[in-house]
């Protein structure tokens, strides 16, 4: 009867409760910090990799085909690269496939500024997803956390653009009454501009 | 009645339940009110509308302000106040 007495004034277990409450608040909060700063690490990286792309397709080159080849080559190139590849095939963080184009239409920008030409990456961060015991989950669902990278570095005009422009401008010259002898002018090109 | 032996038994037991309970209603209150998805989930609506457009706004509402939405103008004199 006595050990009874002292088993039941024994306190040793008294602090598992909080224990096992506190241990999982503070794996919960110490989950999620490591997941935004590995978000924000791996934006920034996909980050340049959406401004490279913009480079390339911003240069001048044979036609815009011949630009947006330039950019998807680009953001291959740096999006296998094996130090990026883990981090975007472990689950993590996915990548969608890269979008070269003309955004105006979304954006809808005054006439001043009509300039949403570039690369855009889908993102998404399914490691920001979690189902914690206890305190349910931090969003949604996986799909939650998604966002686009993008660069908009506009585009030079291509070769066949200028050529097209020069010679709507020739005929339209010609239109007004002027004569051109194509073997008295030298044509010196770089783009075509 | 003047025995005092299950008198701890007793008190550990209400204890215990209070304990539970407590914790049970606290998470459940965790659960119902989305306190963790508020934490995560409604932040990154904003850090996507930084990310995307500059802006810590939603994404789809910071579209107008996106930086390249600014008219730009170079001169040699400095703009007049």
């Amino acid at each position: 009867m006595m050990q009874k007495a002292h088993l039941l004034n024994s306190q040793k277990g008294l602090l598992t409760l909080d224990f096992l409450f506190a241990s999982v608040m503070i794996f919960a909060f110490s989950a999620i910090l490591f997941s935004f700063a590995m978000t924000l690490s791996v934006v920034e990286v996909v980050q340049y990799v959406s401004y490279a792309a913009a480079r390339n397709y911003n240069l001048g080159h044979l036609d815009e085909d011949r630009q947006k080849e330039r950019a998807r080559q680009k953001f291959n190139q740096l999006i296998s690269n094996p130090a990026i590849v883990p981090m975007l095939n472990n689950g993590w963080f996915t990548v969608g496939e890269v979008q070269i184009d003309d955004f105006n239409d979304e954006y809808q920008p005054n006439p001043d500024s009509d300039n949403f030409v570039g690369v855009r990456i889908p993102f998404s961060a399914p490691i920001l997803y979690k189902r914690i015991p206890m305190l349910g989950t931090t969003g949604s669902d996986q799909d939650s956390f998604r966002t686009n990278i993008q660069s908009f570095l506009a585009r030079e005009p291509s070769f066949r653009e200028c050529q097209a422009f020069m010679s709507q401008r020739a005929q339209q010259m010609a239109a007004l009454g002027f004569s051109f002898d194509t073997n008295a002018v030298a044509i010196i090109m770089d783009n075509g501009c | 009645m003047n025995r005092q032996a299950g008198q701890i038994t007793v008190e550990a037991v209400l204890v215990l339940t209070i304990l539970v309970s407590t914790v049970f209603t606290g998470t459940r209150f965790l659960r119902d009110k989305q306190i963790l998805t508020k934490m995560v989930e409604r932040p990154w609506t904003y850090l996507a509308g930084m990310i995307e457009n500059g802006m810590w706004m939603p994404a789809a509402s910071s579209r107008g302000k996106h930086p390249n939405q600014l008219n730009r103008h170079g001169s040699p004199t400095g703009d007049t106040p």
